[in-house]
């Protein structure tokens, strides 16, 4: 008895001073388990999981009965871009979900007659975030076939997961894939640190992740507001440890589809992107009056739809690639950084996967199914954005290509007659925030004032949209157009009156009556006793107007 | 051959040994069963004969006529997670144990006492859950080498040279080098039930070779 005294202490010690044992986990569901739910009595460890005989299923010894097939699964249902075949719980994952769906008692082992009791008299898994109960479809998807074509359907997937991430015999992901009953080591029974997400990206290879500021971005949470990460069993400090988990959850997920930690699509986003944790607070740009509203839509966003989109909505996944946003920097038209990655329609009109230039993602909703239409009534109407900006127009602002006026003379520099400038230089947050269109107190998602309604006064701030670009000094000093002054401010017309601030269509205007963007606003301007309203153009800085504005006929005696 | 001698020694000397006292009374003390009709040596004849043995490998002086059956092993086909490789068939003392324990044999078909099971005196291995059957599928399995290049493979055993029983496991748990039916029981001793040689508190029989 003396020698197995020992013995059993010799081998007791080194198995529980061994910190990689399921004994010193809160799978040790036996008395010595250093969890708040174990048994009364039972002193075996392995007993919950496996037996030495008369197993079922057979392997690996499974000493629990199989909980079954009625779960609702992840599958393409919940997730149009989910390409896997998915199945009921297999394997090894149907093994977990005996304990971990909650419906068979934690103590109901095959080789126990008596089912081994529970303190605090437990028998399922309590209701908690440990148990998943038997709708899946909040949690990462389990016992479907990954294989070299599931890779590429999917097109973001490696051809097969890297270590140590595994798959079954069957070549199937299961919960085991991820997971290491046995060893505790890196919270959760993960099978290693995913800091930085480095056990996600064993088997997700998005594009250009390694360089994304979700990935790279050692920004911290200052503390305030609402704390980000919440969903997150244990957060680590910054955004690029936490990588994939600052918008996903591997389980329960709130958001089912793509499994997002927020079941509001634009809070996964503001969450960080408040100030807290982002410098920028875009938070603040959403609600002002002008805003691309991505609180108005909800479950609407597909990342698998079209380049362009059938549907009328806006998220920020609309105009953002969480997967490759970066803050590098650009000039115009080349897309920067924070659009980096994502679709949008050429100048030709046609669907591309990638964005080369900014405009391009724009014309997702601005071209061929105009979303908005144009605020201001005038002569030729057209809202197309795209056609607007044709490089082949009489006019246009230079978007898609350089402009076809060298006469500009109010230019600020560094801008010349062969600058290109953004759809963002005039549409974008007013006030000190990102560069994008996200929300602005000027209609139009306008940047900055610009005033087109009734007859304003002129100063600095009521045209300071255009002023910004274009020298006031230079406009009031008529060095182009002979009356500007006497309109702008002798007659408190807006620039809007005259010019259409995108460009006019080749197929709807011409050189002459359509140079110098002018296009009537038909509020203000209207036929001239003969029917005419148009715009004559007879060289630089000539020209003269056949129209009626405010009761006064234009005619061509008064050209300049 | 001097163990040989040494078991005959023992198993003429049968009552007054250690083993006699431990086996008594615990279900594999047959000595007392109505089928039971050996003259002498009823306590140990069941399984072991001093005289005209089998030729059974690993079987001290085996009396217990063996089974013919076909077994199914626990093997890769079931669980990719196995590394070992079992043989075809059971093979050392696992033999022995299921020359009873996968109830094609009658209890009472030994030497001296060759009845098959189906003859009229026969004598079925009882219906209960120690009937292990000759689906091995279900069963912790035996009968393959358990070695250092096992314990690379497997990742989570412990190296056999392991202190395990007073000795190593490869000493004391293995029989030529194999796991067997014998690694985790003692078919004569019945202290820790189900004749385990250790106590399994703490899971500690199967913590003694997996690191989990
Ligand atoms: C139910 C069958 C069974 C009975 C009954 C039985 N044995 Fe055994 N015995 C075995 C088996 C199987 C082995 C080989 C496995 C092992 O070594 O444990 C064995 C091995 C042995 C060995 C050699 C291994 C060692 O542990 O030293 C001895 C000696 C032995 N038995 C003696 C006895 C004696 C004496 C009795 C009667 C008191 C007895 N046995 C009763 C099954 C039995
Ligand atoms: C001669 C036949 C025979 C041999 C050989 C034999 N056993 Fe048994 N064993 C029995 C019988 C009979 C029982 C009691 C069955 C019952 O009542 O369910 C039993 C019961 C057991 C039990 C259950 C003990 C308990 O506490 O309920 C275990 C474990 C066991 N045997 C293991 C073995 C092992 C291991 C071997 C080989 C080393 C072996 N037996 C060899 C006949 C045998
Ligand atoms: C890895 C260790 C291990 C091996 C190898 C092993 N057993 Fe067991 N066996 C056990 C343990 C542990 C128990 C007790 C199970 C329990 O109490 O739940 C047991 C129980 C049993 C029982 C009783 C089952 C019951 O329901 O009461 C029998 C019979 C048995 N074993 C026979 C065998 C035979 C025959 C072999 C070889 C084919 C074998 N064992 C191999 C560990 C083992
Ligand atoms: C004497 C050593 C030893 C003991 C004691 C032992 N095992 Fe094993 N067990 C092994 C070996 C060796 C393997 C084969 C491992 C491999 O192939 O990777 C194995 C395999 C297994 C497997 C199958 C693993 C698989 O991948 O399919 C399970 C489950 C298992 N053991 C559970 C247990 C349990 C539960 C106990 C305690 C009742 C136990 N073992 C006791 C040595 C042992």
């Amino acid at each position: 008895m003396k020698t197995y005294l020992w013995l059993v202490i010799i081998l007791f010690v080194p198995v529980m001073a061994n910190s990689q044992s399921v004994a010193n986990t809160v799978h040790n569901l036996s008395v010595s388990g250093p969890g708040t739910i174990k048994a009364t009595n039972e002193n075996e460890i392995c007993i919950f999981c496996h037996t030495s005989h008369n197993s079922n299923p057979q392997s690996p010894l499974w000493n629990r009965s199989d909980p079954g097939s009625y779960y609702t699964l992840y599958d393409n249902a919940v997730s149009s871009s989910f390409q896997a075949t998915a199945g009921q719980p297999d394997g090894s994952s149907a093994m977990c979900l005996s304990c971990h769906d909650g419906t068979i008692a934690l103590g109901k082992v095959l080789s126990r007659p008596e089912e081994i009791s529970f303190g605090g008299g437990i028998t399922t898994m309590p209701i908690n975030k440990h148990n998943l109960k038997t709708d899946l479809s909040d949690d990462h998807p389990i016992s479907f076939i990954y294989d070299p074509a599931l890779a590429g359907k999917d097109g973001q997937l490696r051809a097969m997961p890297a270590f140590p991430t595994k798959l079954d015999r069957n070549s199937k992901v299961q919960c085991t894939s991820c997971h290491n009953p046995h060893k505790n080591n890196f919270t959760n029974f993960l099978a290693s640190s995913n800091q930085s997400s480095a056990l996600c990206i064993t088997c997700h290879d998005r594009t250009n992740w390694q360089t994304s500021s979700h990935q790279t971005s050692t920004a911290t949470w200052n503390g305030t507001g609402k704390n980000p990460w919440l969903h997150i069993d244990e957060p680590y400090a910054n955004v690029s440890q936490n990588a994939c988990e600052n918008c996903h959850s591997t389980h329960n997920a709130k958001g089912k589809a793509r499994l997002m930690k927020s079941q509001q699509e634009e809070n996964n986003c503001l969450d960080c992107h408040n100030g807290n944790v982002a410098n920028t607070n875009l938070e603040a740009d959403f609600v002002k009056t002008y805003t691309h509203g991505v609180y108005n839509y909800n479950g609407l966003h597909d990342p698998n739809e079209a380049a362009i989109p059938s549907a009328k909505h806006v998220e920020c996944a609309d105009c953002h690639n969480s997967h490759s946003a970066n803050a590098t920097n650009a000039s115009a038209p080349y897309a920067n950084g924070f659009i980096s990655g994502v679709k949008g329609v050429d100048q030709n009109g046609i669907a591309i996967n990638k964005i080369q230039y900014e405009y391009e993602l724009c014309y997702r909703c601005h071209s061929v199914n105009a979303f908005t239409t144009s605020s201001t009534a005038r002569k030729i109407e057209q809202n197309n954005v795209r056609i607007e900006f044709n490089t082949s127009n009489p006019s246009f602002h230079p978007i898609a290509g350089v402009g076809n006026n060298n006469n500009v003379p109010s230019l600020i520099s560094p801008l010349t007659t062969s600058s290109m400038i953004y759809c963002t230089d005039c549409h974008a947050s007013n006030g000190t925030s990102a560069s994008g269109p996200h929300g602005s107190i000027y209609p139009q998602i306008l940047k900055y004032k610009y005033e087109t309604i009734g007859s304003p006064i002129e100063s600095y701030s009521s045209y300071e949209l255009c002023y910004s670009c274009h020298n006031r000094n230079s406009i009031l000093n008529n060095d182009s157009f002979k009356e500007h002054n006497k309109h702008i401010r002798g007659q408190n017309t807006s620039c809007n009156v005259c010019h259409d601030p995108h460009g006019i269509s080749n197929s709807q205007g011409n050189n002459i009556n359509n140079s110098n963007l002018i296009n009537f606003d038909t509020k203000i301007v209207s036929s001239d006793a003969t029917g005419n309203l148009k715009f004559v153009d007879t060289g630089n800085n000539n020209g003269y107007c056949l129209i009626k504005c405010h009761g006064k006929t234009h005619t061509q005696n008064m050209s300049y | 051959m001097k163990k040989i001698s040494f078991i005959t020694l023992m198993l003429l000397a049968v009552t007054s040994m250690s083993f006699a006292q431990t086996i008594t009374g615990t279900p594999h003390d047959m000595s007392a069963q109505a089928w039971n009709t050996m003259a002498s040596n009823k306590l140990c004849g069941v399984c072991h004969t001093p005289h005209n043995a089998m030729a059974v490998s690993q079987a001290p002086l085996w009396s217990h006529t063996t089974s013919s059956t076909v077994y199914t092993m626990y093997t890769s086909a079931q669980s990719s997670t196995f590394n070992a490789t079992p043989g075809a068939a059971p093979g050392g003392n696992s033999l022995l144990c299921l020359s009873c324990h996968d109830g094609t044999v009658a209890l009472n078909n030994h030497i001296g006492n060759t009845l098959p099971l189906g003859s009229t005196l026969g004598v079925a291995y009882p219906t209960t859950t120690t009937l292990v059957g000759a689906a091995l599928t279900n069963d912790h399995p035996i009968s393959f080498t358990y070695d250092a290049a096992l314990v690379t493979a497997d990742g989570a055993l412990r190296p056999i040279t392991t202190a395990a029983l007073g000795g190593t496991i490869a000493t004391k748990m293995l029989f030529g080098g194999k796991m067997e039916c014998a690694s985790c029981h003692n078919p004569h001793n019945n202290q820790y039930t189900s004749f385990q040689r250790m106590t399994n508190n703490a899971s500690q029989l199967c913590l003694t070779c997996h690191i989990k």
